[in-house]
């Protein structure tokens, strides 16, 4: 019995350890809090105290002045929202369907073969940069610039090799002998997907859209590229305070909040995939 | 009236519809790659090879004069060294401590559920918003960390982090170790959760020490995790971009301007677009070889 050969000196020795472990724990965690911590409170701040030498942590008298400027002053805040909103939620459906179109012929059929996921795979790991420019100047011959059509398109083309890889993962769980006797009763295969496969593997499912949603909330690089006036998204917008050095920190801490405060709660709920989705499917829990 | 046939030629029969409907479920992804994926990638062939610039008339074809000016540029290749340094130091610290991180979360019992989400909300911020916040607190003045550093050695600290040559890109780091280190916690937590504990308690009563068990038992085991882990965040931190852009803009000079931020520059601010496809296939054959590695590292495991 192992619990007899542990003494009382070494529970002691545990216990020490543990409350080592935990104060080592906060700490990191404090570490990891405190940006964001820093980033909510400038949002409350009156321009004054995050210009006050030496700083100031907490503000004597908080303002919600800047969820006004937000809009007021730049480019818009809220106008970048609605277009985040607009591009995420369109692109998320589509890469969505057409992935999970993909990722069933490719688990059930064998399309494709592992020469067709690799090719798949590789495009996600493609420097992005790469292919900027040429896309730049294609939508330019196209009069796509700044339109949504571009943007969702793109983000698409991002989002699906993720989304692809992780479906095909979650499909492959789902026990081949239901859909067997469904096609055997004569159910078509567009109907095994959406009536039996999707539905079994619904909590991978809505981890792989949310991943897929968070991932394109936070892209930067095409849509500062493809948007103008019109499109710009949130990342974007924040960007354009970037040049205008000190006068807008508030506005920055503002648009930071809302920019988190989805994601957070949409990320924390899926939060058992998560190590999933950053691998495309190749870890799991 | 129904046919009759012979059950291998039903199969048969099956498998061409099978092969057919596959082909059709997978056209429109397979589509979309193309046209965004591939298709542009030709065509940046095809771009590397002209004078392609905003000031100059025409498109002549120079063969590869753009390579040629690419890799003689001091600039360039400077930038792939800041993308170097990036790579090399913030992936180790970041397998480092995420490692630590996640042996810390298991061991912890209970507070897992308290940690867990805390260390995951890095990890879903947007890089531009990471920036400008690290970029707030680094600022010289009223930034809180010369305020603590003030603190620590007793008189007033003003470093301008970002400004100085030294200090950008060590800042730049600190900012992206915080972000993604969560990715590798939680990864390597997931590779570590999913050990057998036997294997442990085996060593363990064989007089293993800890230590001894974690390196010749434990880490073995996750070590096809732990490439996958790496090989992610190799990838990603070729792109850096985002975080760049809002914090030092590159600068000072282009002290802190890694590989795509440089292209980045030649593109969309001087649009030397023949100039520019030329460096991004340098870059992409270079990762390229450097992918086909670590993939072949973690295949054969």
């Amino acid at each position: 019995m192992p619990q007899k050969i542990i003494g009382r000196g070494s529970r002691r020795k545990t216990r020490v350890k543990k409350v080592i472990n935990l104060t080592l724990l906060t700490g990191v965690a404090i570490f990891f809090m405190f940006p964001i911590f820093w980033i909510t409170v400038i949002a409350f701040k009156q321009p004054e105290d995050y210009f006050k030498f030496p700083p100031v942590w907490f503000p004597d008298k908080p303002t919600l002045r800047h969820f006004i400027n937000v809009q007021t002053t730049g480019v818009g805040g809220y106008t970048a929202f609605k277009n985040s909103l607009i591009i995420n939620t369109a692109s998320t459906i589509i890469s969505m369907v057409l992935g999970s179109l993909a990722a069933y012929a490719m688990t059930r059929f064998k399309t494709g073969g592992k020469h067709f996921s690799f090719w798949i795979i590789s495009q996600r790991m493609l420097p992005p940069i790469a292919i900027l420019f040429p896309i730049f100047l294609l939508m330019r011959t196209l009069r796509w610039i700044d339109t949504y059509r571009c943007m969702v398109l793109v983000y698409v083309a991002f989002s699906l090799p993720f989304v692809i890889w992780m479906l095909r993962s979650y499909f492959l769980e789902v026990p081949k002998e239901i859909e067997e006797s469904a096609l055997i009763d004569g159910c078509s295969n567009l109907k095994v997907l959406f009536k039996i496969v999707l539905p079994m593997s619904m909590p991978g499912v809505i981890a792989t859209a949310v991943l897929t949603y968070i991932f394109t909330w936070t892209e930067f690089l095409f849509a500062l590229m493809l948007s103008r006036t019109n499109v710009f998204t949130v990342p974007v917008a924040l960007s354009t305070y970037f040049g205008s050095e000190a006068q807008f920190w508030g506005e920055v801490g503002v648009l930071s909040v809302l920019s988190m405060a989805p994601v957070f709660v949409m990320g924390l709920a899926v939060q058992k995939h998560f190590a999933r989705g950053l691998t495309l499917g190749a870890v799991k829990e | 009236m129904t046919i009759q046939t012979d059950a291998p030629t039903r199969k048969r029969v099956k498998r061409w519809r099978q092969r057919n409907l596959g082909f059709f479920m997978v056209l429109p992804a397979a589509l979309v790659l193309l046209a965004v994926g591939i298709f542009p990638l030709i065509y940046s062939i095809g771009i590397s090879f002209l004078r392609w610039e905003a000031k100059i008339p025409g498109r002549p074809f120079v063969w590869f004069e753009n390579y040629a000016s690419i890799l003689s540029n001091m600039e360039f290749w400077h930038s792939l060294k800041i993308t170097a340094i990036l790579v090399g130091i913030a992936v180790s610290i970041e397998f480092c401590i995420g490692l630590w991180l996640a042996v810390l979360v298991l061991n912890s019992g209970h507070a897992k559920r308290i940690f867990m989400p805390i260390f995951m909300l890095p990890v879903m911020m947007v890089p531009v918003v990471v920036g400008f916040t690290w970029r707030m607190l680094w600022d010289p003045l009223y930034g809180p960390i010369n305020q603590i550093l003030g603190w620590l050695v007793g008189h007033q600290v003003t470093i301008s982090w970002l400004t100085n040559a030294s200090t950008a890109l060590p800042a730049i780091l600190v900012t992206e170790v915080w972000q993604w280190t969560p990715f590798m916690f939680l990864v390597l937590l997931a590779g570590l959760s999913a050990v057998n504990p036997e294997l442990q308690e085996a060593a363990a009563i064989d007089g293993a020490s800890e230590w001894k068990t974690f390196w010749a038992v434990t880490l073995p085991v996750i070590r096809p995790v732990v490439l996958v882990a790496i090989l992610f965040r190799v990838i990603d931190v070729i792109k850096i971009f985002d975080i760049v852009y809002v914090t030092t803009g590159g600068g000072p000079g282009y002290a802190t301007q890694p590989v795509t931020y440089y292209l980045y520059r030649t593109g969309a601010r001087f649009f030397r677009m023949g100039y520019t496809a030329a460096g991004s296939w340098v870059l992409l054959i270079l990762v390229a070889c450097l992918v086909a590695y670590l993939v072949h590292r973690v295949g054969e495991d």
